[in-house]
């Protein structure tokens, strides 16, 4: 390039005008920066970045969220364990906190459950998800930016959903007569006196703990597929406003046209989900886990590094947190209904040497293994790798 | 000063300089995204910096950190080899011209992002925003035989940068 043309694309931009919407972006900063103000008494920048990335990549956020889906929609405790699981069994709605693994640092879900519609909520992302189980579609809300999108989960996603709350409800129901109901004894909880019973069934393990007065559950924690939940804060018949699980797009939404498939999941999405985590988020070393919990709490931070990524677009990076997403639902379907067992705590991406997982599909005698260049490779017997 | 004057001299400081700050964010970055970010910084920079702000300096003193919030989200942009497509320094033939001349301005602005402050600002003062030199000179607080200087040495260090830029390739 001469000079000339150097002096002339410089020029150029010189002489660009500034498009509406450009202009429209410059007071949507200037308010967010006021929000930011007004709430906290200082701005964030990082957080309006934050902001910035989830609102361009939502879609992609959503099914990153969505994979999250299969764990958490519950549900529904006398102190005798017939009665503590009475409320489970029979209320029509419930609001409580969900926590998948560490108390301590884990990301906390808030539902709100009516009938077959959830409102789902995260303590570490503005998203809201309504998701609907009749009829396999989830509305996703990004409020600071206003933000929509319709998700079909027909399919695996459902069904992960709805086994799960009929998982909760038949360990209640097949227990509900078990001379193996295990009494916990007293403790206090949150102030009061609490109870507590623990069965099990062939794949969960199902804890109650319910006030020692009132019989009403206050924590339950369920066990299963490796993964450990807790539910608290536990409200049951509470009365739920008909607008927080209404499925229509709130006034001053922008709705997305934007449609996924997430009917089929694969080795191949996990392997996908594997490269994604070492490579973006990791830089370059296997995740010590690949759970629920360690997705929460890499889910803002893999938005943001999607977000970053040079030379994609819009279209690809959303790609990419859709890919995400349903490799973690593979994950978590091998999980409850296959094998799974993950190594690959520190391991190098391209390690063709070191095994990151192995598993083994419901419907195969064999299993798979993957190493930490992403080949996989069929175990020929059917005993999982030593 | 108080938070609540603070909170007033930002309003006041933003509301007059709003249109100048979108066209020169605007040009730098040429990408909404880059653009967003980069009017972020800068505001985070305005309220960070209020105090510097209160005196007749205040609009060089914003141009500086403009140009320092439009380098900060150029770095955050490019990826983790900083590489650039050479061919689309040297566009192949054929190569649809409108696009070319997009992503060499593309190239430009990233290499204005990352010149040293003085340099950027004598560039996107002559060149962005075509002032003349007697204008860069007020602006900058020198002679204009200086901010001619500024402004070639700005040029030379720019195409120094798009050469490297092409050997890197």
């Amino acid at each position: 390039m001469n000079a000339n043309e150097f002096k002339d694309i410089l020029k150029a931009i010189g002489n660009e005008p500034v498009p509406d919407d450009v202009r429209q972006l410059a007071q949507k900063a200037s308010q967010q920066f006021d929000q930011q103000l007004q709430s906290f008494g200082r701005p964030s920048v990082r957080e309006a970045l934050m902001r910035s990335s989830f609102a361009k990549l939502a879609a992609a956020a959503a099914i990153v969220i969505a994979a999250a889906i299969g764990i958490g929609v519950f549900t529904n405790g006398s102190v005798t364990y017939a009665k503590v699981i009475q409320p489970i069994l029979n209320a029509r709605t419930f609001v409580l906190d969900i926590i998948a693994g560490d108390e301590s640092t884990a990301a906390v879900m808030h539902d709100v459950v009516a009938d077959s519609r959830i409102r789902r909520t995260f303590s570490n992302t503005e998203t809201v998800l309504i998701i609907d189980l009749d009829n396999a579609r989830m509305l996703t809300l990004y409020p600071p930016g206003k933000t929509a999108i319709y998700v079909d989960i027909q399919g695996p996603v459902r069904e992960g959903t709805k086994h799960f709350v009929r998982r909760v409800q038949n360990i209640a129901n097949q227990t509900r007569n078990d001379p193996h109901v295990k009494e916990l004894g007293k403790r206090q909880m949150d102030g009061r006196a609490a109870v507590g019973f623990h069965v099990e069934n062939e794949h969960s393990q199902l804890t109650i703990w319910a006030d020692a007065e009132t019989a009403l559950p206050l924590r339950i924690e369920v066990a299963e597929g490796g993964e450990r939940f807790v539910m608290k804060n536990i409200q049951f018949d509470a009365p739920v406003d008909a607008s927080q699980v209404r499925m229509d797009v709130p006034a001053g939404y922008t709705l997305q046209d934007t449609t996924f498939d997430m009917s089929q999941f694969s080795e191949k999405d996990l392997i996908e989900t594997l490269r994604i985590w070492a490579e973006i988020v990791n830089d370059g070393v296997f995740p010590d886990e690949v759970t629920t919990e360690a997705q929460m709490q890499i889910m803002p931070k893999l938005i943001e590094k999607i977000s970053r990524l040079q030379g994609l677009s819009e279209q690809q990076m959303t790609q990419i947190g859709v890919t995400f997403g349903k490799g973690m639902i593979f994950r978590q379907m091998l999980g409850n209904a296959g094998q799974w067992k993950y190594v690959g705590a520190g391991v190098k991406l391209g390690d063709a040497e070191t095994p990151v997982c192995w598993f083994r599909t419901p419907d195969s005698q064999t299993y798979r293994v993957i190493y930490g260049d992403l080949t996989i490779r069929g175990a020929t017997t059917d005993q999982p790798p030593q | 000063m108080k938070h609540s004057e603070q909170v007033e001299l930002f309003n006041r400081i933003r509301a007059r300089y709003a249109m100048f700050l979108t066209s020169v964010l605007w040009k730098l970055a040429g990408d909404r995204e880059l653009f967003t970010e980069a009017m972020q910084y800068t505001l985070f920079e305005m309220w960070q910096r209020i105090d510097k702000l209160r005196g007749d300096n205040a609009g060089a003193y914003l141009y500086r950190i403009a140009l320092s919030a439009n380098s900060k989200a150029w770095r955050n942009r490019v990826g983790k080899n900083g590489r650039i497509n050479a061919d689309l320094l040297c566009p192949a033939p054929g190569q649809d011209e409108a696009l070319a001349r997009r992503e060499m301005a593309r190239i430009v602005r990233r290499a204005v992002a990352e010149l040293p402050a003085q340099q950027s600002q004598a560039i996107v003062m002559r060149y962005l925003e075509q002032h003349d030199y007697d204008a860069i000179a007020e602006k900058l607080n020198c002679t204009q035989a200086s901010a001619r200087s500024h402004v070639s040495k700005a040029m030379a260090t720019l195409k120094g940068r798009l050469a490297k830029l092409t050997e890197r390739e």
